[in-house]
């Protein structure tokens, strides 16, 4: 099916069908298996099939329906359908990942996972949870940090995941896309394709303490914060800011050489 | 006993506002996708070295900065008596745009190739003519700016120690252009009777705006358009008897006039009152309203 984006009137009828459905899940104590019914499955299907409820997208290339080995190959494919779009017409536009969002509802909706939230399939323009979205966010990441954005985006695509909140929510990242490559380096197991766990967070409670992660994201953030106040870092080598870092990455620095 | 030597490299600190400021950054033009500027650039007056590159950079009140442009290396900018460039800022607005002008030099830590900032300038607003052109002077500015930004609520008063308060909005509802250009009277009224009534308290409640510079200019502006000596400035919003905290009824009542003659009874050019024209607007519906309501 060609690209579409939402009317004004579908978009609304989507929101309204996203809050029955929470709803269901709520007054089922949150299990969305029980929640998520089969005649919401099929609201959720009519609506799809609706035509009156959306338009084609000029520019957009055919969706096909197909499963994601995780966000991170979801991510790869919403940029290959919207290549050829206006990038800055689409960046936010609601009603367009809302519909991509629909479209492949069974991909980022699944009975597997634990949180409901509406952030996740309806867009906000809210900064603080516009990238909770689980279509816009694999795009946004894949777009801006390229490979890097594995990192962030390698869990299944109906989960969020830690290291692209913690990573996401500092500004320095948004235009600063060395920082995507440099925690990519750092933090992401290239032999066995995963992120390094325990580095996501910047403080853990240890023995009832709040206690801080060395070599942690939020350190790395906090010292790339520093180093932009003293170094033109923006034209600096990404692997030259690497070996400005403390010996506290140490570890990290020589795991990246084997 | 190891030595360790400490190298500081010192940051030169260029001038963007007053009299012959090195830079100067202009309000071009405000479109619908962004904003429009013109910087210009003299550093003659500094001993950079030939070599050392000057960049500007375009950022978010927030911190997410596009990538600098470069605008040449020293000598070649130190050719002209001023150079002008201009620039498209997309998706911002006025008020949440600030830059930041630097001159970076190539240079080694331990080893490690870093290009240094040696000297900077962080600019937050416009560069603004002294109206004469000689006694410096400068256009007085509002005590609660308003500025568009992706918020959940409709408005909300942002509020730091040491720093002006500004009244956000909510971007993409209209309600910036219509507050600025004095709109709609209902909306103005209810937003900044309850925007002042949460600055006001804040001030009043919350010990860590003691020093704040802002608060001083509020409440001097206050006891000047209060105009009665009688009055006094509340200490407190809040009073202790016994350890347990009560709301100061004075308190209560100064907010409520403070609010009263700042929004309330706040004048138009016409000489109109601000709850006048709230009152008429509100009592104003038009025949398609009605049609709808009786159906």
């Amino acid at each position: 099916m060609k690209l579409r984006r939402f009317t004004e009137d579908g978009h609304n009828k989507y929101i309204l069908l996203y809050d029955k459905i929470k709803d269901s899940i709520i007054k089922q104590k949150g299990d969305i298996k029980k929640g998520f019914t089969k005649k919401l499955k099929d609201e959720v299907e009519n609506l799809m099939n609706n035509n009156s409820s959306s338009t084609e997208v000029d520019s957009g290339k055919n969706l096909k329906k197909q499963k994601f080995k995780d966000s991170y190959d979801l991510g790869i494919y919403l940029n290959d359908i919207l290549k050829e779009c206006n990038q800055t017409e689409i960046y936010f536009d609601e009603k367009m990942w809302d519909w991509i969002t629909l479209f492949h509802f069974d991909v980022v909706f699944s009975e597997e996972m634990s949180g409901y939230s509406e952030h996740r399939y309806i867009l906000s323009q809210d900064w603080f949870v516009r990238n909770r979205h689980l279509i816009r966010t694999p795009w946004y990441a894949v777009s801006t940090y390229g490979e890097s954005a594995k990192l962030f985006l390698s869990k299944a695509p109906y989960v969020g995941s830690d290291y692209l909140e913690q990573f996401i929510s500092h500004r320095i990242n948004e235009n600063f896309t060395s920082s995507g490559h440099i925690a990519y380096n750092l933090y992401f197991d290239k032999k066995n394709e995963k992120p390094r766990p325990g580095y996501s967070k910047k403080f853990i409670r240890k023995k009832n303490k709040k206690t801080l992660v060395k070599a942690s994201l939020g350190r790395l953030i906090d010292k790339l914060n520093q180093y932009n106040e003293i170094y033109d870092i923006w034209s600096m080598d990404p692997n030259d800011i690497v070996l400005l870092l403390p010996k506290e990455f140490e570890e990290l620095k020589n795991l990246n050489d084997k | 006993m190891s030595k360790n030597t400490i190298t500081i490299f010192d940051e030169e600190r260029i001038t963007h506002k007053g009299e012959n400021p090195d830079v100067k950054v202009l309000l071009d033009k405000i479109s619908n996708d962004g904003i429009h500027i013109k910087t210009e650039v003299n550093l003659k007056r500094h001993n950079f070295d030939d070599d050392c590159e000057v960049f500007f950079q375009a950022y978010n009140y927030r911190g997410a900065g596009l990538k600098p442009w470069n605008l040449g290396s020293i000598k070649t900018l130190n050719k002209e008596e001023s150079n002008i460039f201009s620039y498209f800022v997309p998706n911002i607005d006025k008020e949440a745009i600030r830059f930041n002008l630097f001159v970076s030099k190539k240079g080694k830590f331990k080893d490690i190739n870093v290009n240094r900032i040696i000297g900077r300038s962080k600019i937050r607003e416009f560069y603004d003519e002294p109206d004469d052109g000689k006694d410096g002077n400068y256009k007085t500015e509002s005590l609660l700016p308003t500025r568009e930004d992706d918020i959940g609520t409709a408005f909300k008063v942002e509020m730091n120690p040491s720093s002006k308060p500004i009244l956000v909005l909510k971007r993409g509802c209209n309600i910036k252009h219509k507050l600025d250009n004095n709109i709609d009277p209902i909306q103005k009224t209810l937003i900044y009777t309850a925007a002042l009534r949460e600055l006001l308290k804040t001030y009043l409640t919350d010990n860590r705006y003691e020093d704040c510079p802002w608060k001083s200019k509020w409440f001097e502006e206050i006891k000047k358009k209060l105009g009665d000596p009688e009055i006094t400035t509340p200490e407190s919003l809040l009073i202790f008897d016994n350890g347990e905290a009560e709301t100061n009824p004075e308190a209560e009542q100064w907010i409520e006039d403070v609010v009263n003659i700042f929004v309330s009874n706040l004048i138009d050019a016409s000489g109109k009152k601000l709850i006048d024209k709230f009152i008429s607007h509100n009592n104003f519906v038009r025949t398609s309203d009605l049609e709808e309501s009786e159906i």
